[in-house]
């Protein structure tokens, strides 16, 4: 609501007893929708008026552009409107603005069809003389008018001719009726159904109108009739937040630049002030909400929010919350919002101070967090319900070795229940011995090697339950170490003991089946012995080759029944790897010296030519086995006075030693040569010479080779020699748990 | 102990073994009782006056195995503790092996690596010198 200073400018006669007047206000009223009043308030009556000295009149014409205003009305005896036509010019007089909007036309009318009788076709002929007026386009523009003008006798209309002009030149249908209003008055071209109708005139006119339109159908929402707002005594205007040209307002500049949203509204809730950020948030400028509630921005809650809304905030206590609400452009924004009435000395509220602050952004990422949350709830879920399904215990402990985590496989296989294992030391709650029955010391204990270590620990061991009772298991400790800092173990375990059986039980099948194979084998040995040395008499020399034969068949089933066991041991994975510190040199000495009988039976040359070898730590067992197996097989298959080189080189660029064993003897044919490492192959020319040979001892030094870490591969040209090629890691061989050592051969 | 001819208890199942280490000990002088059995070895124990040694196999008739002699054999209270006992298997298994010489039996020979008179030359050995050679 402002209030503006003005000035009587003039009166005409525009009818019987009806006069324009123009005034003209100190500052230019904006541009505004034509069809709205002011209320024109005279300071001094010549006679006193029951109604007061203010009147609201609608504007008759668009605002000139140097601020000129006209109102019309019909002259009475009231003291009010005696006042109005004494006025002379430049008499002071105070426009109140706004004082009603019912005639503003808006683009969703399709059709405005004004209905008048006397002076109350003023707001009318305001509209008529501003359509056309460029400054007046966004409120007119494409509107469809007829104007229906009905008086009981033509002497009270006014303007007729301007009217008609106007009309003619605007397009708009002009219907001049004499006597009463009648539906047959509208045009053809109104759909009674969703035109739009301003009704102005006299109070018969009005119930005339009223009655016809309704027995017409026409929405009661459709018909517009004037509409005046009260002005309470008290009240806050636009002229209280304007500031004076002349001075200062350090205050109203500091709220209009502040970051809070800031309007201010009169006692109805018509805004009169609002501040920047409030233009920036809602979206509308300080103009476009002038004359509105906050509810231009607003319409967005419920309705039951508004009713309580507006209750709460003519409490001194005023109203606080979160709403959402919809800027110009039409996007819904997210507020925290106060608003406290303004009183005045007296205790009455003369208007209200609300501040919005802009929280879509928290709201946002609220929701977000929300979704997250639930998402990382689910997935929490999932990966319970997974941990619950794992078939292996899986236990976590910290950094102490205390239990942050059991899954419910744990507590089933070792009969503990949770509860009773979190913040507890692992390593206390459950004792573990070795495979053989040996205590394990906690500090000795695979969870705490691991996190001392930062390595991976896989073992078996016996886990030993509350109630006595044990059980193997094979064992995963995983440490948990990020940038050197521990964080704890993850244990999983796995209840072997029906694996353990079943290995053992396979094993305890191999032993036997040796066994039955070997003693039917050691009968004819012995018996064959006992001949050969003559136990049951003496023997021709004939005799003699016979048994020797018999008794080199049966040597050879028992090195095939041995190599055989050999290979099940390596298949099987149960045999041991003891490493020791060894002296590999020694060793290959040690395994020529055993050779020696063979080697100066056929006259062979055998040298030895090695680098300085480190201690490596090997299994002695295996290291001769693999020696020994190079060695004979070299020193088999070369020809009386044949040469074998042995070669031990050390290679600390890539952290081996290189074993060499060179013959020159029969070679391996290149079609064979593929199946050397095969279990049970025997070349065709190995066989042809009667060589023995299992056709096993490759296939097994390999496997010990390679599951040592080194490699095995070979050079051969038939009746050239043999080149054996061994690398033997620096790093050694890994200690391994089994039941059986490799026999040597 | 010289002079006197020793007494070996052979325990084994297979019975052209148990005959041809009975024919070889009695060619190189040594008196071979036989038994087949776990059971049978150790009544023959209890009949005996002097057992100088025992050549045990592993796997043998009846319940028990020789491992189970041996355990008989080397109780405490029990008088026959301090008989050298030579096992002489097929079973090459370590925890067998393991297991003999952890319960205090001289020496482990597996059969069919090794020639029968060698066996009786170490037996024989060992009982004169209390060393093998």
């Amino acid at each position: 609501m402002r209030i503006v200073d003005a000035v009587f400018v003039s009166k005409e006669p525009v009818g019987r007893d009806a006069y324009e007047i123009t005034l003209r206000t100190s500052v230019p009223l904006p541009v505004h929708p034509p069809g709205k009043y002011i209320w024109v308030v005279l300071p001094e009556l010549v006679e006193p008026d029951k109604r007061g000295n203010r009147r609201a009149f609608s504007l008759s014409s668009p605002i000139a552009s140097n601020g000129d205003i006209k109102i019309m009305f019909r002259a009475s005896s009231s003291g009010y409107k005696l006042t109005l036509l004494s006025l002379k010019p430049e008499a002071h007089v105070q426009i109140i603005t706004p004082a009603g909007s019912s005639f503003v036309p808006s683009n969703e009318m399709k059709h405005i069809v004004m209905i008048a009788s006397g002076v109350g076709v003023a707001p009318f002929v305001g509209i008529l003389r501003s359509i056309g007026d460029a400054r007046y386009a966004p409120y007119l523009a494409s509107l469809k008018y007829s104007l229906i003008y009905v008086n009981k006798s033509p002497d009270r209309a006014v303007l007729t001719e301007e009217i008609n002009t106007l009309a003619k030149t605007h397009g708009v249908n002009f219907i001049l009726a004499e006597g009463d209003f009648s539906a047959d008055l509208l045009p053809q071209s109104v759909d009674t159904s969703t035109a739009t109708f301003f009704v102005c005139g006299s109070q018969h006119l009005i119930e005339q109108v009223n009655t016809i339109l309704g027995q017409l159908g026409v929405p009661t929402d459709n018909v517009r009739y004037e509409e005046n707002y009260p002005i309470p005594q008290n009240n806050l205007t636009e002229a209280d937040f304007t500031p004076h040209p002349k001075q200062k307002n350090i205050m109203l500049q500091a709220v209009l630049e502040s970051k809070n949203h800031v309007v201010i509204t009169d006692a109805n809730g018509r805004i009169v002030f609002a501040n920047k950020q409030a233009e920036r948030n809602t979206g509308y400028s300080f103009e476009e909400m002038r004359g509105n509630t906050p509810r231009l921005w607003g319409g967005v809650m419920p309705t039951e929010f508004y009713h309580s809304f507006w209750k709460q905030k003519k409490q001194p206590t005023g109203f606080d919350g979160e709403m959402i609400n919809r800027r110009k452009n039409g996007d819904t924004y997210h507020v925290i919002t106060h608003i406290s009435p303004i009183y005045d000395d007296k205790s009455t509220i003369i208007g209200y101070i609300g501040t919005e602050e802009d929280i879509s952004e928290r709201a946002k990422l609220e929701r977000q967090l929300k979704i997250q949350n639930e998402n990382l709830a689910r997935q929490q879920e999932r990966d319970n319900a997974i941990l619950r399904s794992i078939g292996d215990g899986v236990v976590a402990v910290d950094d102490s070795g205390r239990v942050i985590l059991v899954n419910d496989s744990a507590a089933a296989i070792l009969g503990i229940p949770k509860d009773q294992m979190t913040g507890k030391k692992y390593v206390d709650i459950v004792p573990a011995e070795e495979e053989d029955g040996t205590p394990i010391p906690s500090m000795n204990r695979s969870v705490v090697q691991a996190m001392k270590k930062n390595k991976t620990i896989t073992t078996t061991m016996s886990y030993i339950r509350p109630d006595g009772t044990k059980f193997l298991v094979a064992v995963i400790n995983t440490p948990l170490i990020v940038d050197n800092k521990t964080y704890g173990s993850v244990i999983a375990f796995r209840d072997v003991t029906a694996e353990h059986e079943i290995d053992r039980a396979k094993t305890e099948f191999i032993s036997l089946a040796s066994h039955q194979l070997r003693t039917p084998l050691s009968t004819i040995n012995w018996y064959v012995e006992m001949l050969l040395s003559g136990d049951a008499g003496k023997i021709t020399d004939e005799q003699r080759k016979f048994l020797e034969e018999a008794y080199m068949g049966s040597q050879r089933m028992v090195e095939l029944v041995n190599a055989l066991l050999n290979v099940s041991r390596i298949e099987s994975n149960t045999y041991m790897v003891q490493p020791e510190p060894v002296d590999v040199i020694a060793l290959i000495k040690s395994v020529l010296s055993e050779l020696r009988p063979k080697i100066e039976q056929k006259h062979l040359s055998v040298t030895l030519d090695n680098d300085k070898i480190p201690i490596i730590s090997l299994d002695p067992n295996l290291m001769s086995i693999i020696v020994q197996n190079l060695a004979s097989n070299a020193i088999k298959y070369t020809p009386i006075d044949g040469i074998v080189t042995i070669t031990v080189r050390l290679q600390p660029e890539v952290n081996n030693i290189l074993i060499k064993v060179h013959d020159t003897g029969m070679g391996i044919p290149k079609t064979q040569q593929s199946k050397i490492f095969t279990k049970l192959f025997r070349a065709d020319n190995a066989r042809k010479a009667d060589t023995e040979g299992t056709g096993l001892g490759l296939y097994l030094i390999r496997g010990l080779i390679e599951r040592a870490g080194g490699a095995i591969w070979f050079e051969s040209e038939e009746s050239k020699g043999s080149s054996f090629y061994v690398t033997i890691p620096l790093a050694g061989m890994e200690p391994k748990k089994g039941t059986k050592k490799i026999d040597g051969l | 102990m010289e002079g006197r001819t020793k007494v070996i208890l052979v325990i084994e199942d297979e019975r052209p073994l148990l005959e041809a280490i009975k024919r070889k000990l009695e060619n190189s002088g040594i008196e071979a009782v036989t038994a087949r059995s776990a059971e049978q070895g150790i009544a023959y124990l209890a009949e005996l006056e002097q057992v100088d040694a025992v050549w045990l196999d592993h796997y043998l008739l009846g319940r028990e195995s020789g491992l189970d002699f041996v355990m008989h054999l080397k109780e405490a209270n029990s008088k026959w503790r301090s008989i050298p006992v030579f096992v002489v298997s097929n079973t090459a298994s370590d925890d067998k092996v393991n297991a003999y010489m952890r319960l205090g039996v001289e020496k482990y020979y597996v059969k069919s690596n090794i020639r029968l008179d060698q066996i009786i030359n170490s037996i024989v050995s060992h009982l004169a010198n209390g060393t093998d050679e």
